[in-house]
């Protein structure tokens, strides 16, 4: 984690791609196919922009930032994409918190910042 | 630059969907199949309407009213010129040029106030009865008399509409009913939209008083409401037969009327274009995926008759359909869509302006494979007409070469000729079925694509 200001935004757009995720997938299960539609994918697009520059290098694809409304990304597609960027948020939790065996904290510019981070593995994203 | 079924905006370079105007956009060479029901007027909850349809109706009793003063003459005379009206163009005419009503079918309605009690007592309430009682009155015939009996407030409506459209207009003379001298006066100096060819004059009608079918209707009537147990005629008889019955039996026709006044409710105008209903868009598309590829049992015909109904409702209303056309090159029948680009859309727009692209052609080709040749057509004929974009929709996705060689032809002619297969149909269908996006995203799409594998 670069500031210590990241680390709200952080919880609180990786909140934010859970909950994409979930909605999307339920869609996703009706009808994969179909694409999503753009107001949808704004919102989307809005909170992937905002991570990536947090997650810098730990993105899950170099050559993917956001969706292109031109290309009409599936629900599938979204689906796939979002998983991705949940398991790449969970990854970065892992790596950027500390544990003294009795509180996990958040690492800032390699020192521990004594910021309450709670289990990363209570922010894992569990499916439906 | 001609185009194909030139309507009257399209012409004039305003940008104008059908959807978004007030009244039926007139075609240049041809009528639009739809008719002028004064029941519209009738039922509408407009005052305006309301009036106008009491006006009318009192301006075709007059004609009653002339008869009854032996001014027998006069008054088929007023019937005769009332009853053709080209400057609307409604029917099916290629020509938009009618023939007037002759004097004996004139003389044949006129007599309806003398023959039948109730018409010599209070006139007509709906003078589209008159269709009951005499033969050779139709629906266009019904549409022409109220056109023309409504035309002064006509020529002000399609005035008001000229200007807020930005259409051309030309001081012309054109023929008027006058509802206070009861005459058909030549009024002059009136700004009216021409035809470019004949420079006649135009007059445009709103939308809301179209139908397909008269809501008072001659076939429903014989089909669901004569009484066919008289002992007047036999049990199928013949429209004359219908005709003379109804004219010694008028309760027959008032009780239709008033079944009909009383499911009023129900008239509505019809739409100029109707799409097509999500289950039959799925159908389509089955369709078009069982259909073989090639020309035996006319399977280029099947394709393109599938697909032509399908791609004018998906595309509707950004896109306008014009016309699907044949033409031969070479030996080869070639199938045509054309489309209407009324910029509509900022992706029409884009193509208007890069391409000068007024009308999006398609091409139909139900091959197993795209060869060059079929770009070759098609890029022959963007030259002619339709700009310098094109649209060419067959059934496999084209081999790398050709997609490399319309890449080509932007790159050397900037002509961006798009290919769309099965798989993009089925997106469109998709797209028009789940209503999340536009189905002309898809050509987007394609168009990004396209633009992303041309040379920067």
């Amino acid at each position: 984690m670069e500031k210590r200001d990241d680390i709200a935004e952080f919880e609180k757009l990786e909140q934010q791609v859970h909950s994409f995720l979930a909605d999307v997938s339920e869609l996703s299960k009706k009808r994969p196919n179909d694409p999503l539609n753009k107001f949808k994918l704004k919102f989307i697009n809005t909170a992937l922009t905002r991570l990536n520059k947090i997650l810098k290098s730990e993105r899950p694809f170099a050559n993917f930032s956001e969706f292109d409304l031109d290309d009409l990304p599936s629900n599938s597609d979204v689906v796939l994409l979002l998983s991705q960027y949940a398991a790449a948020l969970h990854r970065f939790r892992v790596e950027n918190t500390t544990d003294d065996g009795d509180n996990s904290t958040w690492i800032v510019r390699g020192k521990d910042s004594g910021i309450d981070a709670g289990n990363p593995d209570d922010f894992k994203y569990l499916p439906k | 630059m001609p185009i194909v079924r030139p309507r009257l905006t399209d012409y004039h370079g305003i940008l104008l969907a059908q959807s978004e105007a007030d009244f039926a956009i007139p075609f240049l060479d041809e009528d639009i199949p739809l008719y002028l029901d004064p029941f519209l007027l009738w039922r509408s909850p407009s005052q305006q309407d309301n009036a106008l349809h009491t006006a009318l109706v009192n301006s075709f009793n007059h004609l009653g009213h002339l008869e009854k003063q032996g001014k027998h003459s006069e008054a088929t005379e007023i019937l005769t010129a009332l009853s053709e009206c080209d400057e609307v163009g409604f029917g099916h005419s290629h020509t938009r040029e009618g023939r007037r009503i002759g004097s004996a079918t004139a003389s044949k309605i006129v007599e309806l106030f003398r023959i039948v009690p109730e018409y010599e007592r209070r006139g007509f309430v709906h003078f589209e009865e008159i269709q009951f009682f005499v033969d050779h009155i139709s629906r266009d015939r019904i549409s022409d008399i109220a056109c023309n009996l409504l035309k002064s407030f006509l020529i002000d409506y399609t005035i008001q509409q000229c200007r807020l459209s930005g259409i051309p207009t030309n001081e012309v003379a054109t023929s008027v009913y006058s509802y206070k001298e009861n005459k058909i006066v030549t009024e002059r100096g009136l700004g009216l939209p021409c035809d470019p060819e004949s420079n006649k004059p135009l007059v445009l009608v709103p939308k809301r008083w179209l139908r397909f079918r008269p809501w008072l209707d001659f076939n429903e009537y014989l089909a669901e409401y004569f009484p066919k147990e008289n002992k007047v005629t036999s049990i199928n008889p013949s429209r004359v037969d219908v005709l003379t019955f109804n004219r010694q039996h008028y309760g027959a026709v008032r009780e239709y009327i008033a079944i009909k006044e009383r499911s009023a409710g129900d008239c509505k105008n019809d739409p100029l274009f109707s799409q097509i209903p999500i289950a039959s868009a799925k159908e389509s598309l089955k369709a078009i995926k069982a259909i073989p590829t090639g020309l035996k049992d006319e399977n280029d015909v099947k394709y393109e008759r599938e697909l032509s109904r399908l791609l004018a409702s998906t595309f509707y209303p950004q896109l306008d359909f014009a016309k699907a056309q044949s033409r031969t090159e070479s030996g080869v029948l070639i199938r045509d869509l054309v489309f209407y680009n009324n910029r509509s859309h900022p992706f029409l727009a884009e193509l208007y302006e890069k391409y000068d692209s007024r009308q999006i052609v398609m091409e139909m080709k139900n091959v197993k494979e795209l060869q060059r040749d079929h770009l070759n057509q098609l890029n022959r004929y963007l030259t002619e007409q339709f700009g310098r974009f094109g649209i060419i929709l067959t059934r496999r996705a084209p081999a790398t070469k050709i997609f490399r060689n319309t890449i080509d032809l932007w790159a050397g002619q900037r002509r961006c000729i798009l290919i769309l297969d099965d798989y993009d149909i089925e997106q469109i269908v998709t797209l028009y079925e789940s209503k999340q996006r536009d189905p002309i995203d898809v050509l987007k799409k394609k168009y990004v694509e396209f633009a992303r594998a041309c040379p920067s």
